[in-house]
C-alpha cells in the first residue's frame, strides 16, 4: 500500500441556491480543488462523482466544464455516504497503484430536486419505509430509547444543535449563522417527537470536491502534506434485536478497523467531523467513535469535551446541522474541513494544534438492516 | 359501494380464526425468527427454515409522532417499534385515538386495517394498537 496525500480540497458555500444546478455548484468545487492542490487538469487520471438524488452522469457532466476527459469516471451512490464512499474508492485506486493523482467531487442541488419539502422518501421495496419509517422518525425512535435508558434530557438532546449553531457562526461556508438556545431549540416545532426543527438538518445545495495522490506525487506540489491515516467503508449489516437502538453497531466496526488501521486510538483524535443529521445523533456518535467510554456519552457532553476548545472538538465546522445536508456533498465536504484544520487554515473556526482528525459519514436505512447501510470513516494526519 | 382492497406486499400477515399473525421465519438450525421474510436465516445463513406465526401481541420498544409527509401517511401520524415475545422487534404503524397516549413497555396487539389508498384501492396492512387493557387505563 502506498501512502495517500489529500493535495487539495474545494467547497461551494452551503446554502440556498435554487438557480444554480448540482453541476454548475460541482463544477465550482472541483475547480476550487485543482486551484487548492495547484495542479492543471490534465494531470487527473481518475474521477468520482457522488450524488444521491435525481442523478445521472453527474463526474462527467461536471469535469467537461474544467477540461477533464478521457480519464475512468464514475459515479457513486450510497444514499448520504455516496461521498465518502466515492473517497474510498479514489483511496484505494491510489493507494493500490492503479493512479498516482484522481479527484472526488460531490454535488447536490437539494432544494430543486424531486425531494424539495419532503422527509427523505422510501423505496418502493422498503416495507419499512412504505409504513411510514422516514429519517427524523427513526433518530426519534433511537432518540426515546436514549432518553429513557439513560436519563439524557431534552437539554441534553438539544446540545449537539446548540454548540453547532454556535460553531456555524464562525465558519464562512455555511447556511445558518444564527446562535440557538436549548430553549429555543426545545420550543421550535416538533418534526417527529422529541425532535424539533431545530434538531433537524436544513435542506441544502451545495459541492465539494477532494485531490488525492501518491506522496511522491505531492512532493512537486507542498512541503506540508496532510495524510490520510485511514479509509474505511462498510455497509448493510441484519437488525439485531439483542442490542438496542441508542447506538449503530456498524459504526462502531468501522471506527475500530478504523483506528486500527491508523495505528492510532480514539484519545489520539483532536477534531471530528461526524453526521449530524439530527442534534441526539451526535450524542450516540461520541461512544460510537470511542471518544469517551460506554456510558460516559452525557458527561463527556457535559464536559465540553467536544467544543472547538475541547480536547475531540467535534463539528468545529457547524456540523450538518449549520451547514446543511446536500446528500453526495457533505461525505466529501467534511473530509475538506478535516484537511483544512490540519492545514491550521480554519480561520475563526480553527482547532487549535489540531494534527490528526477523523471525517465520518454515514447514510441510508432499509427494513431489515441496522441502521445506517452505510458507514464511511477517514481519519487524516499531518 | 365497496371500495377495492388489496395487501401490503405478499406474504407478511394473515388473518386466522385465532386472529391476526405476521408471518416470520424460523431457522430450524439456530432458532433465530425474522421477519419479513427471506428464504434463509439472517444469522448462520442456513436455508433450513419454516414459516411460523408471530406477533400477535408485544410490548411498546420506542414510538414516535411524525409530523410531515410520508410516503403513505398525512401529517400527524404515529409508529414504532414492538418487542415480540418470539425475540424480534418489529417496526409498525401505531392505531391513535384520542386521549390515549403511548408508553414504552404498553401491552400492543396486532392488528389488520386499511392504512391508506392507492389510486382509489384500499390498501390493508397491519399496525399495532394499545391492548384493552392499556386503553382502560387511559379513560376509554
Amino acid at each position: 500500500m502506498r501512502k495517500v496525500v489529500v493535495l487539495g480540497t474545494g467547497q461551494t458555500n452551503f446554502g440556498k441556491f435554487p438557480d444554480k444546478t448540482a453541476v454548475e455548484l460541482g463544477t465550482e468545487a472541483a475547480a476550487a480543488a485543482l486551484k487548492d492542490a495547484g495542479i492543471e487538469p490534465g494531470k487527473i487520471q481518475v474521477a468520482y462523482g457522488s450524488r444521491a438524488v435525481d442523478a445521472s452522469t453527474t463526474v462527467q457532466d461536471i469535469l467537461k466544464n474544467i477540461g477533464i476527459t478521457e480519464i475512468e469516471m464514475t459515479n457513486v451512490e450510497n444514499a448520504c455516504a455516496s461521498g465518502i464512499s466515492a473517497v474510498n474508492m479514489l483511496y484505494r485506486d491510489i493507494s493500490l497503484g492503479a493512479y498516482d493523482v484522481g479527484i472526488a467531487v460531490g454535488a447536490e442541488a437539494m432544494t430543486t430536486s424531486s425531494l424539495a419539502g419532503k422527509l427523505l422518501g422510501a423505496n418502493k421495496d422498503d416495507i419499512n419505509g412504505q409504513l411510514g419509517m422516514t429519517m427524523p422518525g427513526y433518530f426519534a425512535l433511537m432518540t426515546r430509547r436514549l432518553m429513557e435508558t439513560t436519563g439524557a434530557t431534552l437539554e441534553d438532546i438539544a446540545y449537539p444543535s446548540v454548540k453547532n449553531h454556535a460553531n456555524g457562526c464562525l465558519n464562512p461556508f455555511s447556511m445558518y449563522k444564527k446562535k440557538f438556545t436549548a430553549d429555543e431549540i426545545i420550543k421550535s416545532r416538533l418534526i417527529a417527537d422529541p425532535i424539533t426543527l431545530l434538531e433537524c438538518c436544513p435542506t441544502t445545495d451545495g459541492a465539494a470536491a477532494v485531490i488525492y495522490c501518491t506522496e511522491e506525487f505531492a512532493r512537486k506540489y507542498t512541503t506540508k502534506p496532510v495524510y490520510v491515516a485511514s479509509s474505511k467503508l462498510m455497509t448493510a449489516c441484519y437488525d439485531d434485536p439483542a442490542s438496542d437502538i441508542t447506538s449503530f453497531k456498524m459504526a462502531r466496526k468501522v471506527a475500530k478497523a478504523s483506528y486500527e488501521s491508523a495505528g492510532i486510538g480514539p484519545e489520539d483524535i483532536d477534531c471530528i467531523e461526524l453526521h449530524d443529521a439530527f442534534s441526539p445523533e451526535e450524542i450516540w456518535a461520541y461512544e460510537d467513535l470511542g471518544l469517551c467510554p460506554e456510558g460516559g456519552a452525557i458527561s463527556f457532553m457535559h464536559s465540553g469535551a467536544a467544543e472547538i476548545t475541547g480536547r475531540h472538538a467535534v463539528n468545529a465546522s457547524g456540523g450538518l446541522l449549520s451547514l446543511g445536508h446536500p446528500l453526495g456533498a457533505s461525505g466529501i465536504r467534511v473530509i475538506c474541513e478535516i484537511a483544512m484544520q490540519l492545514r491550521n487554515e480554519a480561520g475563526e473556526h480553527q482547532v487549535q494544534g489540531a494534527r490528526t482528525g477523523l471525517a465520518q459519514m454515514m447514510g441510508g436505512f432499509l427494513s431489515g438492516l441496522q441502521a445506517p447501510i452505510a458507514e464511511g470513516i477517514q481519519i487524516l494526519h499531518i | 359501494m365497496s371500495k377495492d382492497k388489496k395487501h401490503f406486499h405478499e406474504n407478511l400477515f394473515l388473518e386466522t380464526e385465532q386472529g391476526p399473525f405476521l408471518i416470520g421465519k424460523k431457522c430450524r438450525k439456530c432458532g433465530n425468527v425474522q421477519f419479513p421474510q427471506k428464504n434463509f436465516c439472517e444469522k448462520c445463513l442456513s436455508k433450513d427454515i419454516e414459516d411460523v406465526s408471530i406477533g400477535q401481541r408485544g410490548k411498546l420498544f420506542s414510538y414516535t409522532t411524525t409530523y410531515g409527509k410520508a410516503a403513505n401517511f398525512d401529517s400527524p401520524f404515529s409508529t414504532g417499534y414492538i418487542e415480540l415475545p418470539e425475540g424480534l422487534r418489529i417496526f409498525a404503524p401505531l392505531r391513535t385515538e384520542e386521549n390515549q397516549s403511548f408508553k414504552t413497555g404498553a401491552e400492543m396487539e396486532l392488528e389488520i386495517a386499511e392504512l391508506w389508498e392507492e389510486d382509489g384501492v384500499a390498501v390493508t396492512g397491519y399496525r399495532y394498537k394499545l391492548a384493552d387493557k392499556e386503553r382502560r387505563g387511559t379513560g376509554k
